[in-house]
């Protein structure tokens, strides 16, 4: 055999060996020497509206307004013209400014309880949980290996590997994906604002994680208008997997997070620098880095145990499952089946919409036409809890991503969509009256209807 | 030897295509079973130039092969047309081989010959499947034909369903141009219906699909009936079929169906051989792939073009569809709790 065709004979085997097929492992696992990369990207410690004006452009495809806290400074960033002011008032944390040394002990504190993407874990032993949690959870480390695998074949190209919405498809994707850290999903059936019966919370933005069913529902539907697609050709086990390694990837986001945005950590502007910091006159102040990781699963995952002092109110992952919490619709009004109370319906659901006091008492409550400007045909750009620009929807295009039932519309009205500045509006409204907003909103994409209900056609 | 290693491979290659075309039919490699009505038009088609361009890839190959191997040249040597020699079966056609100009005319117009038989053949079956969905579906053999609009986005196929009370009203109103392409699919509804990755269809029945794309060009592609259209950022194409008929016994009625309601997991599920009334089942027990009929998108669209792919679900009658429409229906329109 002559000596330069060595390497196409080489080639060639390759590749029929490759078409005669090994058994290869459709779903291989993580390497083992791969760890959760600790965050990067700056947090938001206030409210997204102290990042700047509404604006009518949404940033430029592959950009991504917060990569690494620098990124305010460069030209041509969004957030550039108010760098200064973000840096002045600390709207944005920088995890980076922590010491090599407590950035390991960070690093091994999270480790020791959630593991490497290759053996994920939420360590119940070590955080103090509750057996019970990790299994109305389904967070057991059977079912997170397996879910890390799918995750890894399926969800990571945009996801990433920690869950942090920067994977390497994310930045020319938007909306964005979802950046899991936060703990805030927006589409859920999660009651907001009740935490018992009758008992009210007295806040406009919901911060109360998903059920199971609702990541579910979201895998099998897709986001129309996103670019989540559907995942309903997986088998229903599968779903449960990825949703459970999720939930894994949630929780160590959201620990790490809050953790980073607490009071145990302090910023120092003399210094620049982040440090970890005991309150002499907490008593109950975690004294190491590791026991405040600890507390902040078990508030994280279980309930309100200590760390942000919100006790009044249980945003832990688990008190979302209880059925309780699950909204439950006022019964759709059975005079609506009448062709004329339905269009009277859609009346006063355009005079909510549109805050029209004049024409209904009341109507001031629902105002939605002061973000969904032009029935959202005119809605600017904002910035959201994950710092990327988003817009109120357009109710005329017919796009509805969180869903186009009506059941899923009164979810968002009900209990308003995390993170995204659309706030609640179940305890301002009567569940009639969010029926007829959602019969309104119902007629919008149709230009014969848009005449019925007496608004100028597109 | 050694250079001999090229006639070698390439004869090695020709056999195992030879050997892989011998067998396919038996491993499983072959086309499924086309169960529309552009299956034995297609099929008849792709058989016609597959046989063709076999036919002169083993005679060419088998020439090139018989070349390489006998005029094989040796390292640091030009081989010379004065230094080789012609095989003896070869030598009686020497003097026709050479500056002939009818054999020269046989060779180009043989092809040509061939092409416009191709050409010509595939003349009606190009219009039936291309032309015939422009038409106004008022003339359909099977009653008012089921639109679906079909809108294919990155990564996946969402549906558009009439809803039950106007599908129904179209079946009986025959001659209303209202339920054709301008009120349609053009034209969302409030009550229409929407699914994703899933195509309901069922048997013997004219589906119409008005065909959009969101982003980027993809394309509609059902392997199982033969069926493959573009979808073309812009544009809205009409594409139709109807689900019937063994296209080797195009008289004999066959039954196509492939999904029943599942109590357990409260939807309809696929895979369903209509022989047994169960899900499809090998030797083993393992559920087959044989009556899942995928829509994988046929143009590469992105990097999730892998995962593009929706699934028809044939139903047994026009009974059992609109009970999955009413069922889809009522979960479209939900108003209570979904938990």
């Amino acid at each position: 055999m002559k000596r330069s065709s060595r390497p196409i004979m080489a080639a060639l085997s390759g590749l029929l060996l490759s078409l005669v097929g090994c058994n290869h492992d459709q779903f291989p696992s993580y390497s083992l020497s791969l760890k959760y990369p600790l965050r990067q990207d700056p947090i938001l410690m206030k409210l997204p509206a102290e990042l700047g004006d509404e604006r009518y452009d949404p940033d430029t495809p592959g950009q991504f307004p917060l990569m690494h806290f620098d990124d305010i400074l460069k030209p041509g960033n969004p957030l550039e013209p108010k760098a200064k002011e973000i840096k002045d008032k600390e709207i944005l944390r920088d995890p980076t400014k922590l010491s090599t040394k407590e950035k390991n002990e960070l690093e091994a504190a999270l480790e020791e309880i959630f593991g490497t993407p290759a053996i994920p874990m939420v360590n119940a032993q070590v955080a103090g949980l509750d057996a019970k949690t990790i299994e109305i959870l389904k967070i057991d480390n059977d079912t997170l290996a397996k879910g890390s695998t799918r995750y890894r074949v399926h969800c990571l190209h945009c996801h990433g590997v920690a869950g942090d919405g920067r994977g390497p498809t994310a930045r020319w994707i938007n909306p964005h994906p979802r950046d899991f850290r936060s703990g805030l999903f927006k589409f859920q059936s999660v009651n907001q604002i009740d935490s018992k019966p009758g008992e009210k919370i007295e806040h406009k933005n919901g911060t109360r994680p998903p059920a199971r069913a609702d990541l579910i529902r979201t895998l099998r539907n897709g986001l129309e208008g996103t670019a989540m697609p559907s995942f309903a050709l997986l088998e229903d086990k599968e779903l449960e997997w990825i949703v459970s390694y999720v939930i894994h990837l949630s929780i160590r986001g959201q620990v790490e997070r809050d953790l980073l945005k607490s009071s145990s950590f302090a910023y120092d502007a003399k210094k620049d620098t982040l440090s970890f910091h005991v309150d002499p006159e907490d008593e109950e102040a975690p004294p190491t880095i590791a026991a405040a990781v600890k507390a902040q699963t078990q508030y994280t995952a279980e309930k309100s145990y200590r760390a942000l002092r919100a006790p009044a109110e249980d945003r832990s992952w688990l008190f979302s499952q209880k059925p309780e919490l699950a909204i439950h619709p006022e019964p759709y009004p059975a005079e609506f089946a009448d062709e004329g109370e339905l269009a009277a319906s859609r009346l006063r659901g355009k005079y909510l919409f549109t805050g029209d006091e004049t024409k209904y008492k009341g109507a001031k409550n629902a105002n939605c036409v002061s973000c969904h400007v032009d029935f959202g045909r005119q809605a600017k750009f904002r910035f959201d809890e994950w710092a990327t620009l988003v817009r109120p929807n357009n109710f005329t295009a017919g796009t509805f991503r969180g869903g186009r039932r009506p059941v899923d519309m009164y979810y968002r009205i009900h209990s308003g969509i995390n993170g995204s500045g659309m706030t609640n509006f179940g305890g301002a409204l009567k569940g009639k009256e969010i029926w007829d907003i959602i019969n309104f909103v119902s007629a919008l994409p149709y230009p014969a209807m848009q005449k019925q209900v007496g608004i100028v056609a597109n | 030897m050694g250079n001999k290693l090229w006639s070698i491979l390439f004869g090695v290659v020709m056999l195992g295509c030879a050997i892989g075309f011998g067998i396919a039919p038996w491993m499983g490699w072959w086309m499924p079973t086309g169960i529309s009505s552009h299956a034995h038009d297609v099929d008849f088609l792709f058989d016609i130039i597959l046989y063709i361009t076999a036919f002169f890839f083993f005679l060419t190959e088998g020439i090139l092969v018989y070349f390489m191997w006998q005029y094989t040249g040796e390292d640091g040597k030009r081989p010379s047309a004065a230094t080789a020699e012609q095989p003896s079966f070869l030598k009686p056609l020497a003097g026709l081989l050479n500056n002939q100009h009818k054999v020269e005319m046989a060779w180009t117009l043989v092809p040509a010959a061939i092409l416009i038989y191709i050409a010509v053949a595939q003349v009606d079956t190009w219009a039936n499947i291309k032309y015939e969905s422009r038409k106004q579906h008022t003339e359909s053999k099977t009653g008012a034909s089921l639109q679906v609009a079909i809108s294919a986005r990155q990564f996946e196929w969402r549906m558009r369903y009439p809803s039950v009370e106007r599908y129904t009203k179209w079946q009986k109103e025959k001659s209303d141009p209202k339920w054709a392409f301008e009120s349609f699919g053009k034209v969302p509804q409030s009550d229409d219906v929407y699914t994703v990755n899933e195509l309901h269809i069922y048997q013997d029945h004219q589906v119409v699909i008005y065909l959009t794309t969101r982003d980027v060009i993809h394309s509609f592609n059902v392997p199982t009936f033969r069926v493959k259209q573009d979808a073309l950022p812009g544009k809205m194409i009409p594409v139709w079929f109807i689900t019937k008929k063994d296209p080797k016994e195009p008289t004999k009625p066959y039954e196509c169906w492939n999904t029943i309601w599942d109590p357990d997991k409260k939807r309809y599920v696929d895979g369903i051989n209509p022989a047994t009334g169960k899900v499809d089942v090998d030797a083993d027990g393992n559920p087959t792939k044989k009556f899942i009929y995928d829509i994988p998108c046929a143009e590469l669209c992105g990097w999730g073009h892998y995962r593009m792919v929706g699934r028809v679900f044939v139903h047994k009658d026009q009974d059992d569809f609109l009970k999955w429409l009413g069922h889809a229906e009522a979960d479209n329109h939900l108003r209570t709790s979904d938990r």
